[in-house]
């Protein structure tokens, strides 16, 4: 999709974040970027498709379509083991037998960054997948409620939020043994909270729609109205909400497991090799802070940079 | 088009054409007020006969929307119907629980809203959208609710209804968008469609159009219409029979001619007064009626129209006046000093001659 017309690029690019973003087509899009707006083609493509011709939409899916391919196929092909101790190559910098380097008891650090990807995107998906899922129906109900139904739903998000999420992980870090289930779980039924506030807003504001109102007159149960335009007009909410969601777990596991609360060893994390660099930072092994730095880095901002393009397409007013 | 046969046949078959489609006994529908509830429709009488299209007009926030939202019972919360009935076909549908509304609204009730641009989900397809009410109240499978949606999408006067079907709502016209809420109204065949100032929101084009549409359903498949307005013109154009509402009440009904011939109410005079003309003089200011419609209350001591009204008498101010039979047969009036036809007193038996 790159390849194919340069200018098609640019045309609904926004010249500033074009510069700002590094897009492979940047040459191409300065140029392009000032060409008028597209006439509407005849059939109107989906968000999605709107969503990916912007390049840093692109950008945040090839990111993230690399960090899958480099967790998840990465170990067929790179044999190393990841727990693997060896004392003799300690500490290596990176080298052609281990070209991430090597940490204090001599493991390959490429292949531990590979367990520590599966890792972080397990949660990271599932948390968002399953905090969206609660909240999307939470929200819902709340909103189209409406009434003291709606007060009591929103006062109980409100006093959920009240509690600090890393304070909660880190007692019970303390007092279970985390494992990648209970991180999901716990990473969920706090994350719910937020997109619960969002959709109920959208409910909310849809509810006084024209739409809803016709959906009613027409004979629509509640239940069938909230499914059929609720849900469907809250698509571009949640997805953004959903990516955003991803980016936010990540980052928690990274915090959890840099603290040594998160997944324990000798399972590897991102977080994990980390803090072994922290603590080696006297013998400059700068390999083990960048490279899981950088892994953590272009995963929050790729999921985050689709998010926030899929939100400005989703935003049918603004195009 | 064998649906649009059905849709024809139906209402015939079900309701002789004695009977009242519509009729509303005593109306009142009130709010939940801090201060008491306050009269948001109070005592309206109606009937709509079969295949007859009743205007009814007024100012803004005179109860004409609240009116067709409690026929539809979908009042919004905090306002219900203190008394009185709705009886649709002579069943007594005020007090249906609201799962046995469902089955009514978008079957039996059809009802087309003021603006296009909004009353169509901007996230489906029009042949969706509008296939839901068939959706919702049969079983017809999707390839023939398809069939069917489309058929209806022709009967409204869109070209190319299969290619209307697939679009969606933003790239249809405002007229045409009106169009596919009028073939989703009408694909249940309903006996009843209730229009929401239909017309307000489109260019004077198109409004034609839409009426003339209104009035074809009518002709060719005996549905009852009520229609809202705030527009003379649009009144004149499609309505047999007319009813003034005024601060919730019913001031004046009568047949359309009648209406126009020998209106007696002054609300209703100052409120075609106030339709501007092509034959004025330029200089000639628009005429309007000093003043603005009164807040809701709880109950009224006397005509709620009196503190605007030039015929304003001292015992006008005393006791609401009876809804009582006006100048010409078919004609009710709610005053006790009616104003003369426009055209001078002699016209006036004439007139009632004519409206015999």
């Amino acid at each position: 999709m790159e390849s194919g017309s340069p200018q098609d690029d640019g045309l609904l690019v926004d010249p500033v974040r074009a510069e700002v973003i590094h897009v492979p087509t940047e040459g191409e899009s300065g140029p392009a970027a000032l060409l008028p707006e597209s006439v509407e083609p005849e059939r109107s493509p989906s968000p999605m498709a709107v969503a990916l011709r912007h390049p840093a939409a692109r950008v945040g899916l090839v990111v993230i379509a690399a960090l899958v391919v480099f967790s998840y196929i990465g170990p067929l092909i790179w044999s190393a083991s990841p727990n693997d101790t060896d004392l003799l190559v300690i500490l290596q910098p990176p080298s052609s037998v281990h070209p991430f380097g090597t940490d204090d008891v001599g493991r390959d650090v490429l292949a531990r960054m590979m367990v520590g990807g599966q890792v972080s995107l397990n949660i990271g998906v599932a948390a968002a997948a399953l905090g969206c899922a609660i909240g999307v129906v939470y929200g819902a109900i709340s909103g189209f409620a409406g009434g003291r139904l709606d007060s009591v739903m929103m006062r109980f998000v409100d006093g959920m939020l009240a509690i600090p999420v890393l304070v909660l992980l880190i007692v019970l870090a303390a007092a279970f043994r985390p494992n990648q289930l209970l991180l999901i779980l716990v990473i969920s039924l706090t994350s719910w909270l937020i997109p619960a506030r969002l959709i109920r807003a959208g409910t909310l504001s849809m509810k006084s729609q024209d739409f809803i109102k016709a959906s009613q007159a027409m004979g629509s149960t509640s239940t069938r109205t909230l499914r059929r335009h609720v849900l469907p007009n809250s698509v571009g909410i949640i997805v953004v909400n959903a990516t955003f969601q991803v980016a936010d777990a990540i980052l928690l596991v990274a915090y959890l497991s840099f603290l040594g609360l998160g997944i324990p060893p000798p399972t590897a994390t991102w977080g994990g090799i980390m803090s072994t660099g922290i603590s080696y930072i006297n013998e400059q092994a700068w390999w083990l802070i960048y490279f899981p730095g950088l892994a953590i880095l272009l995963a929050v901002v790729a999921f985050n940079y689709l998010g926030d393009t899929v939100r400005d397409a989703y935003d049918v007013t603004a195009r | 088009m064998s649906p649009l046969d059905e849709m024809k046949s139906v209402p015939d078959v079900s309701s002789p054409e004695t009977e009242d489609v519509l009729e509303l006994r005593s109306l009142r529908v009130s709010d939940s007020h801090p201060a008491g509830a306050r009269r948001l429709v109070d005592d309206v009488s109606l009937r709509v006969g079969q295949g007859e299209i009743l205007g009814i007009v007024g100012e803004s926030g005179c109860g004409k929307s609240m009116t067709a939202m409690a026929i539809m019972g979908l009042l919004p919360k905090g306002c219900a119907i203190t008394s009185g009935s709705i009886l649709l076909g002579g069943r007594n549908i005020s007090a249906l629980q609201p799962s046995e509304y469902n089955r009514i609204r978008g079957k039996e009730i059809g009802m087309v809203f003021q603006d296009p641009m909004s009353s169509l989900d901007p996230t489906q397809r029009v042949g969706l959208q509008v296939a839901d009410s068939l959706r919702v109240h049969t079983d017809t499978k999707s390839r023939a609710a398809r069939v069917r949606v489309v058929e209806t999408l022709e009967s409204v006067g869109l070209p190319e209804p299969a290619k209307v079907a697939d679009s969606y709502p933003h790239q249809l016209s405002g007229g045409m968008r009106q169009r596919v809420m009028v073939a989703m109204a009408i694909l249940c065949g309903p006996r009843l469609l209730i229009c929401d100032e239909p017309t307000t929101a489109l260019d004077v084009t198109v409004q034609k159009q839409v009426l003339d549409l209104l009035r074809g359903i009518r002709d060719s498949f005996g549905t009852s219409i009520v229609l809202i307005t705030h527009d003379f013109g649009v009144m004149a154009r499609v309505a047999d029979r007319v009813a003034v509402m005024y601060a919730g009440q019913l001031v004046e009904e009568a047949p359309m001619g009648d209406f126009y011939r020998s209106r007696a109410h002054p609300y209703s005079d100052a409120l075609l007064r106030a339709v501007p003309t092509l034959h004025g003089t330029r200089s000639a200011r628009l005429w309007a009626i000093p003043g603005t419609p009164p807040t809701p209350a709880a109950h009224r001591e006397g005509c709620a129209f009196a503190d605007r009204c030039v015929n304003v008498r001292a015992d006008c101010l005393n006791a609401v006046p009876a809804l009582a039979k006006g100048p010409s047969p078919h004609h009710r009036l709610r005053c006790l000093h009616p104003v003369e036809p426009a055209d001078g007193a002699s016209t006036s038996s004439a007139e009632q001659g004519v409206g015999q």
